[in-house]
């Protein structure tokens, strides 16, 4: 971590900071998704799932290098058991992904009430975009591989089904 | 209740969605205020005839009763008349201007930030 970008460690101490915020945001976009809206099961934790921890991993592990080469440290644990919930809730693959596209705009959105925000350059944001996006995709990409799964296993062995049978 | 302890301002947060309902209260009360909920106006004007609010957070756009209609009906309460009230809309726009709006209401636009 000594050669951690030093933008880079200040830019996650403030998302740590402003965690409530980032999850305040995603849940006001995400509730009105249509897999979401309205739902008579929905509560807080209904919604949320997981996505409190992702958030906390992804933060931590965007101080590590970006390499597609090294294997992601990923929880896959907790992507699998995101997934698993998500599936048991009856929402689509579209709606996983509009949810990570969702924590990554709640997270810029965030950034750009930083206060450092006026002073990042045009590298600096470079830098965070690609950790950020690094990190996120290898959650997402567990999560709907792990769906897709679950998704053969129910259909006994057909394609990825878009919509779960269960879903609305 | 200590001597001389000031009572807690108390919210009344109004919206069908209970995750919202939810995370608002969460940081209403972490923040120190006392929160009173509801998931529609006729829910809403229930509550505060019974345990009337320091301001109403309301959701605009409900089923059956929207925002707007609740602010009306509070209005024509005799305790709701000047009861601060700040509407949540989703929508880009609302159907009404700022001259429509009494001194005692206001309304933010979803998605805010905490702090707003």
């Amino acid at each position: 971590m000594s050669d951690t970008p030093p933008i880079l460690l200040q830019a996650v101490a403030y998302l740590e900071a402003q965690e409530h915020d980032i999850l305040f945001l995603w849940v006001q976009i995400a509730s009105r998704l249509p897999a979401h809206f309205r739902r008579t099961d929905d509560d807080l934790k209904a919604l949320l799932d997981h996505m409190p921890t992702i958030l906390a991993h992804v933060r931590r592990q965007m101080l590590e290098p970006v390499d597609p080469a090294i294997a992601a440290d990923i929880s896959e644990d907790l992507a699998v058991a995101h997934a698993l919930e998500r599936y048991g809730q009856g929402v689509s693959s579209h709606t996983i992904v509009k949810e990570y596209q969702l924590l990554r705009h709640a997270i810029w959105s965030t950034w750009e009430r930083w206060p450092e925000a006026a002073h990042l350059s045009a590298l600096d944001c470079f830098l965070l975009a690609r950790h950020l996006d690094f990190r996120l995709d290898e959650f997402m990409a567990q999560t709907l591989a792990t769906f897709v799964r679950l998704g053969t296993e129910d259909d006994g062995g057909a394609a990825d089904t878009v919509h779960h049978p269960g879903g609305r | 209740m200590m001597v001389g302890q000031p009572t807690p301002c108390t919210i009344l947060v109004v919206d069908d969605q209970q995750s919202i309902v939810e995370f608002i209260e969460m940081l209403l009360v972490d923040n120190g205020y006392a929160v009173l909920t509801a998931a529609s106006g006729r829910e809403a004007l229930d509550r505060i005839r019974t345990t009337p609010p320091d301001l109403v957070l309301c959701d605009f756009s409900m089923p059956q009763t929207t925002g707007w209609q609740v602010v009306q009906a509070i209005r024509e309460l005799e305790l709701g008349r000047h009861l601060p009230i700040v509407l949540m809309s989703a929508g880009r726009t609302f159907p009404f201007t700022r001259d429509d709006l009494d001194q005692s209401t206001a309304f933010l636009e979803k998605p805010f930030p905490i702090d707003a």
